[in-house]
């Protein structure tokens, strides 16, 4: 079944909805647990050989024997640092390179989570290897430290571009550091971040003609080689051609936009075969509006319902300078999507139960799993939180397909009932919030959750799925780190 | 990670590092250079090598010019041994000083007085000496000397000082 519509009227009323059935033999059980789970292990394992090879490859060479004195000791502590945290540093780089294997396996958040993680430890071990390094040779040339520095980089033009390389570095990590990020805006953070690459490049040439590591040494230069190669074509493949080539391929048009609540708007995308995309419910695409003032800029935006052959429909909090700009595309522009990215979708599911919960703007890919989530009626709940109906875009579409399917659907609207909760003041106070929970839920402890919500809320949610008995395995929330 | 792959990697960790530790003592200072033998043409008769490292230019040996046959076809007595030291010459990573012997006009021996080289670029210069000893002169191709430079640099620098010395 398609749902090409023509659509003169943007009238929500006048759509008539239409509903992707779902899979029924999604698989499920404890064995797709462990399937996934090995192949987390299998990824951590293998970027934790490479770390592990690097410093073999340093000991094998007499590394460890090499260290008689202060001077060679700081020798050891520069060559170590530096092959340390250079192979950190492309494993960082690979991670937001947003390669669907890793996607699949790890969701865009976990690994974008474990990119900014990586950030301070690598500028820490790059410090170490530039203080050693010019503190070394300053012994051995007896001269002082910054007059060393200085007659390093003029003799040696390498040590130029490797010290613009931690200089940038320097400033990357600064302007991604929590109190700087919230007082720049996004495009300098932007902007800045792109820095990196050049940083990256620019310490290369260092690396194999000054550096005692890789030149001439067909084992290091073999790995190096590779390593460098394999994370520059993932990224060039995946984060800068694929997208502009599949977007071309599959004419990807805005169709129409249609306000959803008093802050949700949905935004139509039309294209051909967009069933080759693959996208699962619960999943978001990168979206980028091809026109002359906002084709540099990208939008994480959620799919709001099952996508379908010839259309996919993402829906977006009306929050943020973007508001305007979203309502107002003509339909007819080109856009460029990037994706499908995340992991919040039935592939980790292992139950039959599903409780899918949403808060305010976490309702899109909540309705677009409710659309693909396969159950019995009975086996599924959803529980959506508003502040007031107003707020609450695509309430009806969810108590749409709750009626259709037989699905238990809750909206708990009104605010908080106090601190730290996640319930409003409508649920009483006589229960705690897990209490509630499995009130709302019995068979919470036996359920797959799903939870999209404002931080807080999911971390409240999750504190609350604890004390009711639900394993951790069991509980999916995707966030946008961005 | 799980407990299980965690426990695993950390043996492994540690069994690598044992290993790589244990063969880095067997290994040459550096692996940059398939370390090649030492020039075992070596003239027996070669004259004791400076012991004092003295950076200015040396003039000791008493028989700077004599009047060496070129085309003797027979050499019926010994020719004579000359040594000459280089300058040092400082470079990026450390300093470089040697001192050439000539049997007759064959050089027959560098000595590395000072192979000043931090992280084990000092490898290079065995193979140095083993290329300028072939060669028999102060040119010769460097080229597949990747990874030293500057070392290289320096060799060149203090072999040709001491050639011109003779």
């Amino acid at each position: 079944m398609t749902s090409i519509q023509t659509r003169q009227d943007t009238g929500r009323a006048n759509r008539p909805l239409v509903l992707v059935e779902p899979n029924p033999k999604a698989r499920l059980g404890q064995s797709k647990l462990r399937k996934f789970l090995r192949a987390q292990d299998i990824l951590e394992s293998l970027g934790w050989l490479t770390i592990l090879f690097v410093i073999f490859t340093f000991l094998i060479d007499g590394g460890a024997q090499e260290i008689k004195d202060f001077p060679t000791t700081l020798g050891a502590i520069d060559r170590i640092s530096a092959l340390v945290a250079t192979d950190l540093l492309l494993i960082q780089t690979l991670l937001i390179s947003r390669v669907p294997w890793l996607e699949k396996i790890y969701g865009h958040d976990r690994a974008t989570l474990t990119h900014k993680r990586l950030g301070k430890p690598i500028l820490y071990l790059v410090i170490v290897h530039f203080v050693a390094v010019v503190w070394s040779y300053s012994i051995a040339d007896s001269k002082n430290v910054v007059d060393e520095l200085f007659s390093m980089i003029a003799t040696i033009p390498d040590l130029l571009f490797a010290t613009i390389a931690f200089v940038l570095m320097i400033l990357v990590v600064i302007t991604s550091i929590k109190i700087t990020r919230s007082r720049i805006s996004y495009e300098a953070w932007y902007i800045v971040h792109l820095f990196a690459y050049g940083a990256v490049m620019l310490a290369i040439p260092h690396q194999i003609n000054v550096g005692t590591d890789i030149a001439g040494k067909p084992v290091a230069q073999f790995f190096w080689i590779t390593a460098y190669l394999f994370v520059g074509m993932n990224i060039l493949w995946f984060r800068l051609l694929s997208p502009i080539v599949l977007s071309g391929i599959h004419g990807l048009k805005v169709s129409d936009t249609v306000p959803e609540s008093t802050d949700a708007t949905s935004i139509y995308i039309s294209g051909r075969k967009l069933k080759s995309f693959q996208a699962k419910s619960g999943q978001f695409f990168i979206l980028r509006i091809i026109t002359p003032s906002q084709w540099w800029r990208a939008h994480p935006f959620s799919l709001s319902a099952a996508p379908k052959d010839g259309e996919l429909r993402f829906t977006i909090g009306n929050r943020g300078d973007d508001t305007e700009l979203i309502q107002s595309i003509k339909p007819g522009t080109r856009v460029i999507l990037e994706g499908p990215y995340g992991v919040f979708t039935e592939s980790r599911r292992i139950q039959d139960n599903v409780v899918l919960i949403a808060a305010g703007i976490g309702a899109p890919p909540i309705r677009a799993l409710a659309e693909n989530i396969a159950g019995e009626p009975g086996e599924v709940s959803i529980i959506y939180r508003v502040r007031s109906k107003s707020d609450a875009a695509l309430a009806e579409e969810l108590s749409e397909i709750a009626k259709r399917r037989g699905f238990t659907l809750h909206v708990l609207e009104g605010s908080r009932r106090f601190e730290n909760s996640w319930l409003p003041t409508s649920v009483g106070a006589d229960q705690t919030d897990d209490e509630k929970l499995i009130d709302l839920c019995p068979k919470i402890a036996k359920s797959d959750v799903f939870i999209c919500g404002p931080s807080a809320f999911t971390r409240a949610v999750e504190k609350s799925l604890q004390l009711a008995g639900t394993p951790k395995h069991q509980i999916h929330s995707e966030e946008f780190a961005w | 990670m799980r407990k299980s792959t965690q426990v695993l990697m950390g043996a492994l960790s540690l069994v690598s590092v044992a290993v790589g530790v244990e063969i880095g003592a067997t290994a040459k200072p550096s692996g940059i250079f398939t370390p090649s033998p030492t020039p075992t043409t070596t003239d027996p008769t070669t004259t004791p090598k400076p012991t004092t490292p003295n950076p200015t230019p040396t003039s000791p040996t008493p028989k700077p010019t004599t009047p060496t046959p070129k085309p003797t076809p027979k050499p019926t007595k010994p020719p004579a041994v000359v040594s000459h030291q280089s300058n040092a010459v400082s470079y990026r990573f450390g300093t470089v000083q040697l001192t050439v012997t000539k049997t007759g006009t064959k050089i027959t021996d560098i000595n590395m007085d000072r192979a000043g080289a931090t992280n084990g670029r000092a490898a290079s210069f065995p193979y140095l000496v083993s290329l300028a000893l072939q060669a028999q002169s102060g040119s010769f191709d460097t080229s597949m000397m990747s990874g030293a430079t500057y070392s290289t640099d320096a060799f060149m620098q203090a072999l040709n000082n001491a050639l011109g010395k003779f």
